[in-house]
């Protein structure tokens, strides 16, 4: 799974830590995130999406595994 | 190192290894030869709460004077979904890893016929497995 938080933060001008605190989550998690060493829980990947008003399939980019 | 800065439980779970460390050390060197500590074993108490009383007592003082951002700090990497993964996989290697401390300990007690010290481990390696078991089983009737 790959995310565009960071290209979206960036376009908005807001920092890791102002969303963190937004998403009530620490900075490192967004870090994580946004380098894709983690993947979010589903109700994380809501409050972001909500944050930045798009759908989570907006923010966040499954992908189908291929066997 | 920034990571620390910001991440207070963290530096919680450090201050507290570092005490243990300093009150183990301490031990060591007032009683160095392992063959007294049988008969000093009220000594090392003393010296183990000598370092963690103060450090339980910082800590107590630092919680209460904490000002309502430093708590809330505090809560949200508590409560943050990433620290709680690395907990609960932290959790996991630690378990492993005291699981065979706990094996090796109980052959090496064994095999010098300390027969107290083997019935306490023996009885600790039990417990744990059959705490973790309830505990499984209680978790998954909840989810």
């Amino acid at each position: 799974m790959t995310n565009r938080i960071a290209a979206l933060r960036k376009e908005r001008r807001i920092s890791q830590a102002e969303l963190a605190d937004a998403v009530d989550v620490t900075r490192q998690t967004i870090i994580s995130l946004e380098s894709g060493r983690y993947n979010a829980s589903l109700l994380l990947a809501h409050k972001i999406a909500k944050y930045f008003g798009l759908a989570i399939e907006e923010v966040f980019l499954f992908e189908e595994e291929t066997p | 190192m920034r990571q620390l800065k910001e991440n207070k439980a963290m530096q919680d779970d450090l201050i507290q290894c570092a005490g243990l460390l300093a009150s183990g050390l301490a031990v060591l060197a007032d009683y160095s030869n392992l063959k007294q500590w049988h008969r000093n074993i009220s000594g090392i108490g003393f010296m183990i709460a000598l370092v963690m009383i103060p450090v339980l007592i910082w800590q107590t003082w630092r919680d209460k004077h904490m000002t309502p951002a430093d708590r809330r700090e505090l809560t949200r990497v508590q409560k943050d979904e990433r620290s709680q993964m690395i907990w609960s996989i932290a959790s996991q290697r630690c378990w492993e890893w005291e699981n065979i401390l706990l094996w090796i300990a109980l052959v090496v007690v064994c095999l010098r016929r300390q027969q107290d010290i083997f019935i306490v481990l023996y009885a600790v390696v039990i417990v744990r497995i059959w705490a973790r078991i309830a505990i499984r089983w209680w978790l998954e009737r909840k989810y």
